[in-house]
């Protein structure tokens, strides 16, 4: 039995405002936008099986997200990010030069795991530090703990490209 | 040199975060809605098919706990009844009267479900085999040493007190349960 015209709708719009911003934000913190985009597709496809339901949700967004976060994770622990990250600095198709975008991608890329999924999360997507313990599954004091490292890791390579102390 | 205020660096994390996140979102191509819906609809027909498939295994599961379920707590119907075997040594000095009155008292008990009798050359045999690997050990037992022995098998363990009782009777020197804790009988 399809879904009925109005629930498909609904996902339809979904889809059309949610896609960028969770591919986005999981290719910051994959280091791979087409890695990204392949873990938001399958995350939509499952909700899309699901939808009558979770359309009802309060936020039905929020649970694409969390199962793409999910699968970014599981993806991530299956292979070594680093790499990556460092093939896809190479080929720089986006937007000139950006030497600062660049230094903060390495250093994104050599943060733990957990704290660059805690900073993507907490910075780009504005998640409070509560549901990112909920998320990755982590104590709050976790996750300040893993945000403060990664700030200070992050700072240091973003105050390099500036000349700040004349 | 001054250190630099929390909240801006937090504006200026924001801020390149999000420039990252604005190239990435330039180089999705996302799908069309309607690849995503047709793949959604493929996997619910197969997760159909499974969610038919486990509960139908379910239904099975239970429909033999329910009716198989009784039938089998009411073979076990007593709690903690296991098997067991034992042995009643007889002393070397045990006469032939006294070992027959020992094999009638076990062949009457109705606790025991098996009885046979083992003699010295029996119980030798089973030594023999018993310790197959150890042939130094084998070699120091001659075949009168090992003492004649009634075995018997208990339906329940929990019996094993009763039959000790029973078998205080002339030309018995010990009886030994497989359940007993720290010795056993060469098991048959």
């Amino acid at each position: 039995m399809p879904p009925p015209t109005a629930v498909q709708r609904d996902f339809d719009q979904c889809y059309a405002a949610q896609f960028r911003p969770i591919a986005g934000q999981l290719a910051v913190y994959l280091g791979s936008v087409e890695d990204a985009q392949e873990v938001t597709q399958e995350a939509f496809t499952r909700a899309w099986v699901r939808w009558a339901r979770i359309s009802r949700y309060d936020d039905p967004a929020g649970w694409v997200r969390r199962v793409a976060w999910n699968l970014a994770t599981g993806r991530i622990r299956r292979m070594r990010t680093a790499l990556r990250h460092r093939r896809a600095q190479r080929p720089e198709s986006v937007a000139g030069p950006d030497p600062d975008g660049v230094d903060l991608r390495t250093a994104l890329a050599r943060l733990p795991d957990n704290q660059r999924r805690a900073v993507v999360l907490h910075y780009l997507a504005g998640l409070p530090v509560a549901e990112i313990a909920e998320l990755c599954r982590a104590r709050e004091g976790a996750v300040r703990t893993w945000l403060y490292r990664a700030r200070l890791a992050l700072a240091h390579h973003l105050t390099d490209g500036v000349t700040d102390d004349a | 040199m001054m250190p630099e205020p929390d909240d801006r660096l937090d504006e200026r994390l924001r801020a390149a975060l999000g420039d990252l996140d604005d190239a990435a979102r330039r180089q999705l191509r996302p799908t069309d809605v309607r690849t995503v819906s047709a793949a959604g609809r493929r996997r619910r027909t197969v997760l159909a098919a499974g969610t038919t498939a486990f509960v139908l295994l379910v239904a099975s599961g239970l429909f033999s706990v329910w009716f198989v379920g009784p039938w089998r707590a009411e073979r076990s119907a007593a709690p903690g009844c296991r098997p067991t075997t034992a042995t009643a040594f007889l002393r070397g000095d045990v006469t032939a009267e006294q070992r027959e009155r020992i094999g009638a008292v076990l062949r009457a008990s109705p606790e025991v479900s098996a009885v046979h009798f083992e003699s010295r050359a029996d119980a030798y045999e089973n030594f023999k085999q018993l310790y197959a690997d150890a042939p130094e050990l084998v070699d120091s037992v001659r075949p009168d040493t090992l003492p004649e022995s009634w075995r018997f098998t208990l339906a329940c363990t929990g019996d094993i007190g009763a039959m000790r009782q029973r078998l205080a009777l002339p030309g018995v020197d010990d009886v030994v349960c497989a359940c007993d804790p720290r010795r056993s009988p060469g098991r048959r």
